[in-house]
C-alpha cells in the first residue's frame, strides 16, 4: 500500500510532499458569495418550451405574486373581521415543537373551501359596525396609484411607519432554579397556554396606520424579494388560516404575521437576506421584536417551510380561483386582477384562425 | 413529530461533543453540540444549540436544517426528534450517533485507508441518502466526511443541513459559495449558479476515494489550486471537450493543459467495477456525472442489488435543474450509462 501511495502521489503532486494531510479547509459561507444580489431573475432565461406552459411560476414577476399575496390577505382579514387577541399567558412559555404540533393536531381542521365560504357568508350576513373592510384610509394611502406602479413613488423614509407602542418588556420572566445537572425543555407549558402565547405576539392594540398593501408594497420597495418568497409566506400564512385554523387573521395581526413571514421565507429560501436592522426598520419593529416574530412565526408553522415548485404553482393556482369564489367585489382587488392578468398567456386564437 | 404526543420530554445535558459556528457575511452564530440523554426513555440523542441574538434573529441555517430534516425521513439520514426554545437558544434535538466518518477513519482505517467492504457499505448508504434528497428536490451542499454520521452499528447517515436547500423554485439568490473546498464540483469551482443535484454527486465521489485511500483526493488551498488539482487527474478541459466551458465567470484561456490520468493509477486499491462507478461521479460536466439512482444500479453495488426486487431504484431519472438555465442544450443522453442490472 506504502508503494501504491507513494507512486499516487508522485504521479499527480511531482515534488510535494506527501506526509501531512493538510487540516480540512473551513466549510463555504453561502452568503458571503459577493455576486450574489447581481443574479438575473429566473424568469429572464427559461427556456421557450416552458414559456408556452400555462400558469409557470417561473413566468411570474415578483410583484405580481406580491399582489397575489396582498389580495389573499385582504382577503382573509375582510372575512375574519376584527377579533381581539386571546387572553395574556399567566406564565412566560417556552416554544416547543412537538407540543406545537400535538397542539395543532388538536385544533380543528376542516376543509379550507367550506370555512372560506362560510367565513364569507358570516361575514356578508353580520351587520355588525365593525371598520370598514376596505382598510388603508390613513394619510399614506395612495389610493389607484400605489396600487397600479410596483413602487409608490412618494417620498418614504427607511423606518416611515412604526407598527406599535413600546413593547412590554420581558424582564419580569422568572428565573428557573438550576438543577444539580443542565436539563433542557423541563418547563413546558399546556399546550394551549403555548399556542396563544405564541398568537399574541402578532397582535396590536390598535390596527396599524398603513394597509396591508401599502406596507407590503413599502417593503417591496425597500427589501425586494422573490416570487418565491412571496408566494412561499402567502402559503404559510393561508396555511395557519385556513387549513389549520392555527390563528385568525385580522387587521391587528396582518402585518407582523407578514412581516414575519417574509423574514421567515426568505431565510428559509434564499441564499441571501437583508440585514435584521433594515428590516425591522421597514418593517417598523425592533430589532428585538422581529427576532421574536420570527422565531415565533417558525414555530406558529411548526417549521413545516419547505416549499415546491408543485406547492407554489397549487397555490398561486388557489389564490387565482380563490379571489373570484370568495366573492369579495374590492375595487383595491379588482385593479390587482388586472394587472395579474399579465401572467396569463395570450389566447392563441387568432393564430389557430390563420393557419386553418 | 414522529407521532409521539409527549407533552413533556427533557434531556439531560452530559458532555460536550463538538462546537462551531454557523458563520454568515455579518457576523457568527456560535453552535455547540452536547450528548443528551432524555430523561423519559434512557436513549441518547444528540443535543445542537444554537444562540440566537436579537442583531440578526434565528440564524438561517438553523431555520434550513429543521425545515428540511423535519421532511427528510430516511434511516440515512441523521432524524431530527425535537426542537426546543429556551430564552435565548434554540435546541436541535437529534438522533444520537457515534462519530462522524472522518473520525471513523481515523479511529479505524489503516492510516486512513478502510477495507473495501466498509467503503462499498458506506457508499451505499450515501447513496441512498443522497438519492432521498435528491428526489426530494434537496440540495445538501456540504457532503463531507465531517458531516457524515457513523453509528456503531456502521449506519451512515447525512448530517447538517446548514446549507442544504431546496431547488426548483423561483428565488433571486444561488449561491456559489458553496460546499466545502475540497469537494467542491469543477462546475462551481467555474462560478456557476445553475448547478444541480449533480454538485453532490462530485462530492460523493470524493468521498469514496478518500475512503479508500485515506486521504483527501483534491486537497486544494484556494479555489484556482483546487481547479488546476482536478484538471491534474481528470484532465484540463476545453471547449470542444465540454461545451459552454469558455461561458463560466471563472473560465481561464491560460489554463496549463494536463492530460486524464487513468483513476486506476491513482487510485490502485479500488477494484475494476468501483473504479468505473467512480470516473462516472467524478465527471468534470456536470450533465455527464452519474445521478444517485444510477449509481445505486451500478453493478459495483450488485451484492446489495435484491434479485425479487430488480428495479428498485430508477436508473432512468433524469437530473433535475434548480433553474430552466442554459445548461438545457447540453441535456446527457440517458443511454450514456447503460443498464446496470447485470
Amino acid at each position: 500500500m506504502t508503494d501504491c501511495d507513494k507512486s499516487a502521489d508522485a504521479s499527480y503532486e511531482a515534488g510535494s510532499d506527501t506526509s501531512a494531510v493538510p487540516s480540512p479547509p473551513p466549510p463555504p459561507v453561502p452568503s458571503a458569495d459577493p455576486n450574489l444580489r447581481f443574479i438575473p431573475s429566473p424568469e429572464s432565461d427559461a427556456s421557450p418550451t416552458l414559456a408556452a406552459q400555462v400558469d409557470d411560476i417561473y413566468k411570474i414577476a415578483p410583484v405580481a405574486a406580491l399582489r397575489m399575496l396582498s389580495a389573499g390577505i385582504e382577503a382573509l382579514v375582510n372575512m375574519t373581521g376584527d377579533i381581539p387577541p386571546t387572553p395574556p399567558p399567566r406564565s412566560p412559555t417556552m416554544p416547543h415543537m412537538r407540543g406545537m404540533e400535538a397542539e395543532k393536531k388538536s385544533i380543528v381542521r376542516s376543509n379550507s373551501d367550506k370555512n372560506l365560504a362560510r367565513l364569507a357568508q358570516q361575514r356578508s350576513a353580520a351587520n355588525s359596525p365593525r371598520p370598514s373592510p376596505r382598510p388603508g384610509r390613513s394619510p399614506l394611502h395612495s389610493g389607484a396609484k400605489a396600487a397600479s406602479v410596483p413602487v409608490p413613488d412618494g417620498a418614504q423614509s427607511i423606518d416611515g411607519v412604526q407598527l406599535r407602542a413600546p413593547y412590554p418588556t420581558q424582564a419580569s420572566r422568572a428565573e428557573q432554579p438550576l438543577a444539580p445537572y443542565i436539563v433542557v425543555g423541563e418547563n413546558s407549558q399546556p399546550l394551549n397556554l403555548q399556542h396563544s402565547a405564541i398568537t399574541r405576539k402578532f397582535y396590536s392594540r390598535l390596527p396599524p396606520p398603513i394597509s396591508i398593501t401599502e406596507y407590503l408594497l413599502r417593503i417591496h420597495r425597500f427589501c425586494p424579494m422573490s416570487t418565491a418568497v412571496y408566494l412561499a409566506t402567502s402559503l404559510y400564512i393561508h396555511r395557519l388560516a385556513v387549513l389549520e385554523r392555527a390563528i385568525a387573521i385580522t387587521k391587528r395581526n396582518a402585518h407582523r404575521l407578514l412581516l414575519a413571514g417574509l423574514r421567515v421565507a426568505m431565510k428559509a429560501l434564499e441564499d441571501l437576506s437583508y440585514a435584521h436592522g433594515k428590516v425591522a426598520k421597514v418593517g417598523g419593529v425592533s430589532e428585538a421584536e422581529l427576532a421574536r416574530l420570527e422565531i415565533s412565526f417558525c414555530f406558529l408553522t411548526g417549521f413545516e417551510l419547505v416549499v415546491t415548485y408543485e406547492s407554489l404553482s397549487k397555490h398561486w393556482e388557489m389564490l387565482r380561483r380563490g379571489t373570484d369564489c370568495w366573492n369579495l367585489h374590492d375595487e383595491l382587488m379588482e385593479e390587482d386582477m388586472t394587472v395579474l392578468q399579465f401572467a396569463k398567456p395570450p389566447k392563441p386564437r387568432r393564430e389557430h384562425a390563420v393557419s386553418t | 413529530m414522529d407521532g409521539k404526543r409527549q407533552h413533556h420530554s427533557s434531556f439531560q445535558q452530559l458532555e460536550k461533543l463538538g462546537e462551531g459556528t454557523y458563520a454568515t457575511v455579518s457576523h457568527a452564530a456560535l453552535i455547540s453540540v452536547f450528548k443528551g440523554r432524555n430523561r423519559q426513555t434512557g436513549e441518547f440523542v444528540a443535543l445542537k444549540e444554537i444562540h440566537l441574538d436579537s442583531e440578526e434573529g434565528t440564524p438561517s441555517t438553523a431555520i434550513r436544517e429543521i425545515s428540511l430534516m423535519k421532511e427528510l425521513k430516511h434511516e440515512n439520514i441523521v432524524a431530527l426528534h425535537d426542537v426546543i426554545h429556551t430564552e435565548n437558544k434554540l435546541m436541535l434535538v437529534f438522533e444520537y450517533m457515534d462519530g462522524d466518518l472522518k473520525k471513523y477513519m481515523d479511529n479505524n482505517g489503516e492510516r486512513g485507508m478502510l477495507k473495501p467492504h466498509i467503503v462499498k457499505s458506506f457508499m451505499w448508504q450515501l447513496l441512498q441518502g443522497i438519492h432521498f434528497c435528491h428526489e426530494n428536490r434537496v440540495l445538501h451542499r456540504d457532503l463531507k466526511p465531517q458531516n457524515l454520521l457513523i453509528n456503531n452499528k456502521l449506519q451512515l447517515k447525512l448530517g447538517d443541513f446548514g446549507l442544504a436547500r431546496a431547488f426548483g423554485i423561483p428565488v433571486n439568490t444561488f449561491s456559489n459559495e458553496v460546499v466545502t473546498l475540497w469537494y467542491r464540483a469543477p462546475d462551481v469551482l467555474l462560478g456557476s449558479r445553475t448547478y444541480n443535484t449533480s454538485i453532490d454527486i462530485w462530492s460523493a465521489g470524493c468521498i469514496m476515494a478518500e475512503m479508500f485511500s485515506g486521504r483527501p483526493l483534491f486537497p486544494g488551498t484556494t479555489n484556482e489550486d483546487q481547479t488546476i488539482r482536478i484538471f491534474r487527474i481528470m484532465g484540463t478541459p476545453t471547449e470542444r471537450t465540454w461545451p459552454g466551458l469558455s461561458q463560466f465567470p471563472e473560465y481561464k484561456a491560460n489554463w496549463q493543459m494536463y492530460a486524464t490520468q487513468p483513476l486506476r493509477n491513482i487510485l490502485p486499491q479500488i477494484d475494476e467495477k468501483g473504479i468505473d462507478l467512480l470516473q462516472r461521479m467524478l465527471q468534470l460536466r456536470p450533465e455527464l456525472r452519474i445521478s444517485a439512482a444510477e449509481a445505486l444500479n451500478h453493478e459495483w453495488f450488485a451484492e446489495f442489488h435484491q434479485p425479487a426486487h430488480p428495479q428498485q431504484h430508477h436508473p432512468q431519472q433524469p437530473m433535475m435543474h434548480p433553474h430552466r438555465g442554459y445548461q438545457q442544450h447540453t441535456v446527457p443522453s440517458q443511454n450514456v450509462y447503460g443498464n446496470y442490472q447485470g
